[in-house]
């Protein structure tokens, strides 16, 4: 079940996407996020959708993997679209009991689930098309030059690889002291909020000792690797604008620019 | 032969001068040299993973001296180089696999050597090969068996290009198949790259496959010797609560019994020849 | 009095690209009293089949009985048949929380209502029946523990529920011949002792042989072969099959027979062989 979850999952590929430099990636998630937020008009949600279904298609990755990756978060979607049906002033065409949902809140509903969508879409589709640690190197080269402030770019970007490294072994071994505790008679499903709560020390306890286990463990074996912080390391694979960038550089821009001359002269 | 490892005289206190001080290791006289298989065997608390721990300086001796490739482990300066010199290999599979992907948690050491980007590729290639992984190169750690995760560690310390491998109990955690893996891309390491080997397990159908083995107990070297010389220690292999080859027991046993058989029985092979002969 | 499996199968993951089916239509039926083995490599489905037996995993299709009650249908006579079935899981030593030795073996009899009176009896016999001296050890902290002692507190833990059916997923793993002897020492002796039923799941043959009266032996989610260990070592191409060795003694003593000894190769300690070759060198003359 817990594997069913594709969002921040990688997905090995070859596509013109993988290939891009992932910090011009990162640069283009959070332009296109800010596009997402700036577009209001038919024509600018077209292109921009048009735009991430073309992007999609570059990828290579499955249909299903993306639309998978919104499941996780249809409740937010749902939510939304509850809140913009019911509360957006304007024409109403139905009433459920005393709330009124109004034409104008149907159209808001669905721009913002759009906008939503696309969000994920996006968001999903950077790390469908990009190693964890290739992410992690990205961010951390983006966030060197804030190192002059006192931000400890390599350590962070090392805890985040760790982390991505052990999510899904301690995933396993969560399940693993559950059956082991329910096998006493230890009950995680029923019971009132505080005995639920209470119940979960049994669970937590362990997995936490493990944890601080396998940190300790961990640390003695990437010292035994010669780990000594982010000093004069190198990496094997070494982050290269290359010719696609290039390429996705005009792309971009061209895209942007469009969006922008829609915007200004109101279509 | 080049003396790779040389211990002297080595003393291992924990907690020294703590209420709860526990000499783990005294008075340790060993060498180990380069391109040999050294196989360490003792029951759990005789101190042989705490002696490992000091080829490659996690452990600084409280007492004598530990000399890798002539350099002391207590200076602080050459650390490093120690570390690239003797590569480790600890038991429990998982907590020793860095990265998110194979190839990556290869690279991890050679990266923090400030190898050039290249050379690093082809080392993890060269590493992959040696392990006989490289078709999981591209693979998620933790869906990998415990015997794969091990030989990933095993090609990571390659990768830096170490002259020795001291592997922990490389095996305590693993089920029988991933023994046999581990246990054969070490004998392979060792016959192909002539890698020097220091292997501590209380498997005895591995520690038969060295070319010396040491035995320790309650924290000293009580002895050392070739499997054979070893091995054929039933009783005394037997009361330091280690296991002995079958064919071993079965002969020690015959013999008690007044069947003349040679001294030197280890194999079933040998067994079989020697009682037919005994006729 | 017995477990019964019946077509039992279960699959991981139904109906996604990733399923697989662990174990295919399982007949079986485990007795009191028995001491059953359940040998076979990696992925055979020894646990898949073994967390079925209390409960863990419901099957797809077919059906679970104990004591002939269904373990999956509503009711307290479920939860009953559940609770005579206790499980110790491998590195059994990982599930220990509590603050104390004795607040942790007690925390199986709490959970099944036991009262107060009961439990410190049975935390008790169970700590005696580990080794460990229940004044020195009942106040002590389970982390402070070498790792044998926390794998003994674990252990008690699951005898303290006093269950008539007891599973063990490969309780020696990870521990030096010492330690390995001492576990099994103490499953024959609970075995003779309080008849309790006892269901081990093993790579090794060799501690297999010498203590179970019956192995199953699992092979791609199903069983391949049931039967006394004699019978079973006897088909030796339908165990390489499986991925799973013969015994070294049968394997030393088919090595003799070879060459020429007249010696029952299905014999399963080592005393005994030796006792057998012994007898054999005296009859016979030549090779």
């Amino acid at each position: 079940m817990l594997t069913d979850i594709t969002i921040g999952q990688y997905f090995p590929g070859n596509s013109l996407v993988h290939r891009l430099d992932p910090r011009m990636k990162i640069m283009y998630l959070l332009l296109l996020i800010t596009a997402i937020f700036i577009v209001n008009t038919p024509m600018t949600y077209s292109l921009i959708c048009f735009f991430t279904l073309f992007t999609i298609l570059l990828s290579k990755v499955p249909m299903l993997m993306v639309i998978k990756s919104i499941k996780p978060l249809w409740w937010i979607i749902v939510f939304t679209v509850l809140i913009h049906i019911f509360t957006t002033p304007g024409e109403t065409i139905a009433k459920v009991w005393i709330l009124s949902i109004t034409q104008e809140g149907v159209q808001q509903a669905a721009l913002m689930s759009i906008r939503l969508i696309l969000l994920i879409v996006l968001s999903s589709l950077l790390t469908f098309t990009t190693s964890p640690i290739t992410l992690t190197d990205a961010l951390e080269k983006l966030l060197t030059p804030f190192k002059k402030f006192g931000l400890p770019a390599h350590e962070l970007a090392m805890m985040m690889t760790i982390a991505l490294r052990f999510i899904p072994t301690l995933l396993e071994e969560t399940e693993r002291i559950m059956k082991a505790q329910e096998a006493r008679g230890a009950d995680f499903s029923s019971g009132s909020i505080v005995k639920r709560v209470k119940g979960m020390i049994p669970l937590l306890v362990p997995l936490f000792i493990s944890a601080f286990r396998r940190a300790d463990d961990l640390a003695v074996a990437m010292e035994a690797r010669c780990y000594r912080g982010g000093e004069n390391r190198t990496r094997m694979k070494v982050l290269r604008i290359t010719s696609v960038d290039y390429k996705a550089m005009f792309v971009m821009a061209v895209f942007l620019v469009g969006l922008f001359m829609l915007k200004v002269y109101g279509l | 032969m080049n003396q790779l490892i040389k211990v002297e005289n080595l003393q291992y206190i924990y907690n020294e001068n703590m209420a709860n001080e526990f000499v783990a290791l005294h008075d340790i006289n060993l060498t180990i040299h380069e391109g040999e298989f050294v196989a360490i065997i003792g029951t759990n608390g005789s101190g042989k993973s705490t002696l490992a721990k000091h080829f490659n300086a996690l452990l600084l001796p409280t007492g004598g001296s530990c000399k890798i490739d002539g350099i002391e482990t207590n200076s602080i300066d050459k650390l490093w180089a120690i570390r690239q010199k003797v590569g480790m290999v600890f038991q429990n599979p998982d907590n020793q696999i860095v990265a998110t992907l194979v190839e990556e948690d290869i690279a991890f050491g050679p990266e923090n050597l400030g190898v050039p980007s290249d050379e690093i590729k082809t080392r993890v290639d060269q590493a992959l090969k040696a392990v006989g992984m490289e078709e999981y190169r591209k693979h998620a750690p933790h869906l990998l068996s415990g015997g794969q995760k091990q030989r990933v560690a095993i090609a990571g310390a390659l990768a830096m290009q170490t002259k020795c491998l001291v592997l922990d109990e490389p095996t305590a955690m693993l089920d029988p198949q991933g023994r046999l893996e581990v246990l054969e891309t070490v004998k392979n390491l060792h016959k192909e790259l002539g890698i020097t080997i220091v292997y501590i397990t209380h498997f005895m159908e591995e520690a038969v496959e060295a070319d010396r083995v040491v035995v320790m107990k309650n924290g000293s070297v009580l002895d050392q010797g070739t499997p054979r010389a070893i091995f054929t220690q039933v009783k005394k292999l037997k009361e330091l609560g280690l296991d002995v080859p079958l064919a071993a027991q079965v002969a020690y046993q015959l013999r008690n019994a007044g069947i003349k058989l040679p001294a030197d029985i280890i194999t079933d092979e040998e067994l079989a020849v020697a009682l037919c002969q005994s006729f | 009095m017995s477990i019964i499996l019946k077509n039992a199968t279960y699959t991981y993951m139904a109906n996604t690209p990733f399923e697989r089916t662990a174990i295919k239509d399982i007949n079986l039926e485990i007795g009191e009293g028995e001491f059953v083995a359940i040998i076979g490599h990696t992925g055979s489905g020894k646990s898949t089949l073994v967390q079925h037996l209390n409960g863990l995993l419901k099957p797809n299709q077919g059906m679970v009985m104990v004591n002939g009650v269904d373990l999956h249908q509503k009711g307290e006579a479920a939860k009953m048949a559940k609770r005579s079935v206790g499980m110790v899981f491998q590195y059994p030593e990982h599930q220990l929380f509590e603050e104390t030795v004795y607040a942790d073996i007690a925390f199986g009899p709490r959970n099944l209502g036991v009262p107060e009176e009961e439990v410190d009896k049975r935390v008790r016999r169970a700590m005696e029946f580990v080794h460990l001296d229940f004044a020195v050890y009942q106040d002590r902290s389970p982390f402070q523990l070498s790792g044998g002692q926390m794998r003994r507190v674990a252990i008690a833990g699951v005898v303290a529920l006093q269950p008539q059916y007891l599973i063990l997923d490969e309780p020696a793993a990870g521990l030096d011949p010492c330690g390995r002897d001492d576990i099994f020492t103490k499953l024959i002796e609970l075995h003779k002792k309080t008849e309790t039923t006892i269901i081990l799941v093993s790579h090794n043959m060799d501690d297999v042989a010498k203590m179970a009266n019956r192995l199953i032996v699992m092979h791609e989610g199903q069983i391949s072969l049931d039967g006394s260990p004699k019978e079973i070592f006897k088909h030796t191409e339908k165990l390489k099959a499986a991925g799973v060795d013969v015994p070294q003694v049968t394997a030393l003593l088919s090595r003799l027979k070879v060459a020429g000894l007249d010696i029952d190769e299905h014999i399963l300690t080592v005393d005994d062989a030796v006792k057998s070759i012994i007898a054999s060198l005296r009859r016979k003359k030549s090779c």
